[in-house]
């Protein structure tokens, strides 16, 4: 079963990404900030990270820059979900490595598919 | 002059013969005057001569005079006919001791017979004054002695009855005569008695004499006085004193009792007595309107014929018009046009109350004062237009320079910046506003060129220093109505709204205006705003993100079954969070237009591409109504690419095709047509759906307006659809209008245009962004 780690500071939210995922045959590690999150992917591992940007703690962005600067974590592909829908924090979001960056409020079935479309190519 | 007018004066005036005859002796003014006193004097004993007087009363009036010859022993040897009236004689003979019983004092009397003098007497109630001369004669001497009357007027002036015994040689008027004359003259004398020779012939000389003598008086009384007019005339500019002070010149020496100076008023052709003399009160200033108009009577004839006339009685010639209660009642009269060049300024008369006063010879020398008076009068007409004329002329230019000096405050004073250049592009006005703005003193600024200043604002105000360049150079080139109005950023981090404009007077350039303002805090306040929506919309969108979620997980089925009612519940939630999504992603969109957060990615674009995209885009939206509609697209296959931003022009088209889907029934038709037009690519968006009356298509791309329309009001829809799309396409430096009759059916047609890509222009760039283009 793939594991995909989820960062996000809102509670309902966390656990609305946590029920699609689970819905969608993942295995989720849920943490509610930049901090936690970075520590549970070096102890996870897992097989994809969705991070929302703005966190207490540590931002999003810094998560995935630090993520993309360590050997063991930096094949992880990341994915932001995030309200900020700018095209400088798009691109920033970009800029630091990450594969896709999805806008909120988004729907369950969609960001469902953009993952796993996601990890499928991983595969290939 | 002065000197010299006196004793003129006195030779006119003053008609007491021993006074001729010292003035005569002391040679001061008439050699010529010698023989004929000779020839007095040698006619002594010829009694006819003196009696008949011809000579001595051309130069002595007789009204004036009164004289006699006593010999030492105290015999009268003739005495003129003045005498017997003047002493009331009746007849008798004149003998020293009756004439010395009439007037008082008699001692002073017998003194002035005896020895030479001047005294005054009472004779009767008058007031008379005595002179005596004495001439040798055989071996002792006679004694002239002659009288005048004194009138009131020289009595107040000459000094009192105290000095009755007084020497001729006091007075500055009679000199001390030269005695080798005198001696010549008691010669003279002495032969006469010794010859006793009748001389016939001198009859002949006399009377060439007489003529002579008078002529050279004449012609000097004439030099005389024109001089003393012409002093009087130029010596001063208060114009009407001058004119009074003439008059009484020319009256003097003219010997008349009144007279006065008509002038016409510029203007009215109005007589006004600007002087007069003799009359009871000088005229006002600006002189006294005259009873008579510039045609009636004596003035009337002068000023009608521009000829100088002298009448002796005036009651016995038809030019006169005698004027209704008047104290002064005058005979003679003398006057003159006053003309300059062939303009008639006025009228010189002068009057005297008895018959036959003035003489022809008097005409000459009025008509002269009169031109000296007619210079004087233009004179000063000139010098008063001239001087009315400066007057307009200061208070127009004082009117002219309160009026800048006004303006200039003004502009000084405003609170926006002003900066003038001229049309060579110095800076000529640069207020206090402009100084803490650009952070430049005046004194730095003030006169130098516009040229200095490109590079000192800043990169951004170039443009602005460009135009006013341009606009210098070529003057003709603009518009009149064309402005400069631009955000300028400068260098120290504020903002200017910067208004430029030329200055024109009739297609000439004067040179520019700019007006500025620091809207710095107004472009933070903006700034503020943006960043308060975006961040409103970021918070408006977590707890959409919940909501949406959720609804869209419970629609799923994936948390249990739902009734059909449920479904329909949670499907109303689902559309209505939809609808909030757009609205909060259209406010941040807007906001960012507005704040110029958007930079567009221009690369030439086809088209077709473009459409095919977006209605693909449209096709998958979720149809929530059963609605068919057909789809034309024409757009020629040759259409030139456009320039744009694709993602925004896809957004514009998207925005455009929605409208016409949703404001069209079922069964509607959309066309999509694009054409290009000169530097343009338009395309057209039409539908056959309500439509937008008229009154209503100014407002459509406002901000939040909606049409009052039943089918609007059921659509989902912000407001901010068109506001966005019209602001994109002013951005891509397009233009958007609406062509719609409002009638429901008969739909609208939006029209847009992009700018042509011009390849030219971008060829270095090009390959690049079109390279990326494909690779995207």
């Amino acid at each position: 079963m793939r594991k995909i780690l989820i960062a996000e500071d809102e509670r309902d939210i966390l656990d609305l990404i946590m029920f699609t995922l689970q819905f969608g045959g993942y295995d989720v590690v849920p943490t509610s900030n930049g901090v936690d999150a970075l520590d549970m992917v070096h102890k996870e591992q897992p097989d994809l990270i969705l991070l929302d940007v703005r966190m207490p703690r540590m931002s999003g962005y810094e998560v995935c820059k630090q993520i993309k600067a360590k050997d063991d974590t930096r094949d992880i592909p990341v994915v932001f979900l995030s309200a900020k829908g700018q095209e400088a924090e798009v691109t920033t979001g970009y800029e630091m490595g990450a594969v896709d960056y999805i806008l909120k409020p988004f729907a369950p079935d969609q960001l469902l598919e953009r993952l796993d479309n996601i990890l499928s190519n991983q595969e290939v | 002059m002065l000197v010299a007018g006196k004793m003129f004066d006195t030779m006119i005036d003053v008609s007491s013969l021993s006074l001729s005859i010292t003035l005569i002796l002391s040679g001061l003014i008439f050699c010529s005057l010698l023989p004929q006193l000779l020839t007095l004097v040698r006619r002594v004993r010829q009694k006819d001569i003196f009696g008949g007087n011809s000579l001595l009363k051309l130069h002595l009036p007789n009204h004036y005079e009164a004289y006699f010859l006593v010999e030492s022993g105290g015999r009268i040897i003739y005495s003129n006919p003045m005498v017997k009236e003047m002493f009331g004689l009746n007849g008798k003979k004149a003998n020293l001791e009756f004439l010395a019983s009439t007037i008082q004092p008699s001692e002073s009397f017998f003194a002035l017979c005896s020895q030479e003098g001047k005294a005054r007497f009472n004779l009767g109630k008058r007031l008379i004054e005595g002179k005596s001369y004495l001439i040798p004669h055989d071996s002792t001497e006679a004694m002239l002695v002659s009288f005048r009357k004194i009138e009131l007027r020289d009595y107040n002036q000459q000094s009192p009855m105290g000095s009755h015994s007084e020497k001729f040689t006091s007075g500055k008027i009679l000199d001390t005569p030269d005695p080798e004359q005198v001696n010549l003259f008691g010669v003279d004398l002495q032969n006469v008695y010794k010859n006793n020779e009748p001389m016939l012939s001198t009859r002949e000389l006399e009377k060439r004499v007489q003529q002579r003598t008078h002529q050279l008086q004449m012609e000097h009384q004439r030099t005389e006085t024109l001089l003393r007019i012409m002093t009087e005339l130029s010596s001063s500019l208060d114009f009407e004193r001058i004119l009074q002070s003439t008059l009484e010149v020319i009256n003097d020496v003219i010997g008349a009792s009144h007279a006065t100076c008509m002038v016409l008023q510029p203007g009215n052709n109005k007589l006004r007595h600007l002087a007069t003399v003799g009359y009871s009160n000088p005229p006002p200033p600006g002189g006294m309107p005259s009873a008579l108009n510039m045609k009636q009577g004596l003035v009337g004839w002068i000023m009608s014929n521009r000829q100088a006339v002298l009448i002796d009685d005036v009651l016995e010639d038809e030019r006169w018009i005698q004027l209704p209660n008047t104290w002064y009642h005058h005979r003679s009269a003398i006057g003159a046009p006053i003309i300059i060049g062939d303009q008639l300024l006025g009228v010189l008369l002068l009057y005297y109350p008895e018959v036959g006063h003035f003489s022809e010879e008097q005409l000459d020398l009025i008509q002269a004062a009169a031109n000296q008076m007619a210079i004087a009068i233009k004179n000063a007409q000139l010098f008063h237009l001239t001087r009315e004329q400066k007057d307009e002329l200061s208070s127009l230019l004082r009117d002219q320079r309160v009026e800048t000096s006004r303006s200039r405050s003004i502009l000084e004073a405003i609170a926006d910046g002003v900066l003038v250049t001229d049309q060579r592009g110095e800076i000529t006005l640069f207020n206090h506003s402009a100084e803490s703005m650009l952070e430049l003193k005046r004194a730095e600024v003030i006169g130098r060129s516009i040229d200095h200043f490109s590079g000192l604002f800043g990169g951004f105000a170039s443009a602005w220093m460009d135009t006013i360049k341009t606009w210098m150079d070529e003057p003709i080139s603009f518009n009149p109505l064309n402005t400069f109005s631009e955000q300028v950023s400068l260098d120290n981090g504020s903002v200017l709204s910067v208004h430029l404009a030329p200055v024109m007077n009739n297609d000439e350039f004067y040179g520019t205006v700019s007006v500025f303002r620091d809207i710095s805090h107004l472009v933070e306040v903006d700034r503020l705003k943006s960043e308060f929506v975006a961040t409103v919309s970021h918070e408006l969108r977590t707890p959409m993100t919940s909501i949406k979620g959720y609804v869209d997980i419970l629609l799923m089925g994936v948390a249990g079954d739902l009734t059909e009612q449920q479904l329909r519940f949670l499907s109303v939630v689902q559309d209505n969070t939809q609808r909030l999504t757009i609205l909060v992603n259209d406010l941040l969109d807007l906001s960012r237009i507005e704040a110029g957060q958007i930079n567009l990615t221009l690369q030439p674009l086809d088209l077709h591409d473009l459409v095919e995209e977006v209605m693909g885009e449209i096709e998958s939206l979720p149809v929530t109504d059963d609605k068919s509609m057909r789809l034309t697209v024409n757009i020629p296959i040759d259409l030139p690419r456009i320039t744009g931003d694709p993602e925004r022009v896809r957004q514009i088209l998207v925005n455009l095709l929605v409208n016409a889907y949703n404001y069209t029934q079922s069964e509607g038709q959309i066309k999509i047509q694009a054409t290009s037009v000169g530097e343009e690519i338009q395309v057209d968006i039409q539908d056959n759906g309500i439509g937008i009356p008229p009154k209503e298509q100014n407002h459509i791309f406002d901000r939040f307006y909606r049409g009052d329309n039943n089918l609007v009001i059921a659509t989902a829809g912000t407001g901010l659809g068109l506001s966005i799309v019209n602001k994109l396409i002013n951005m891509h430096n397009g233009r958007i209008w609406v062509q719609s009759s409002g009638i429901q059916g008969e739909g609208s047609i939006f029209s847009f245009t992009l700018p042509i890509y011009d390849f030219s222009q971008h060829a270095l760039t090009m390959s690049e962004d079109y390279a990326e283009n494909l690779n995207r």
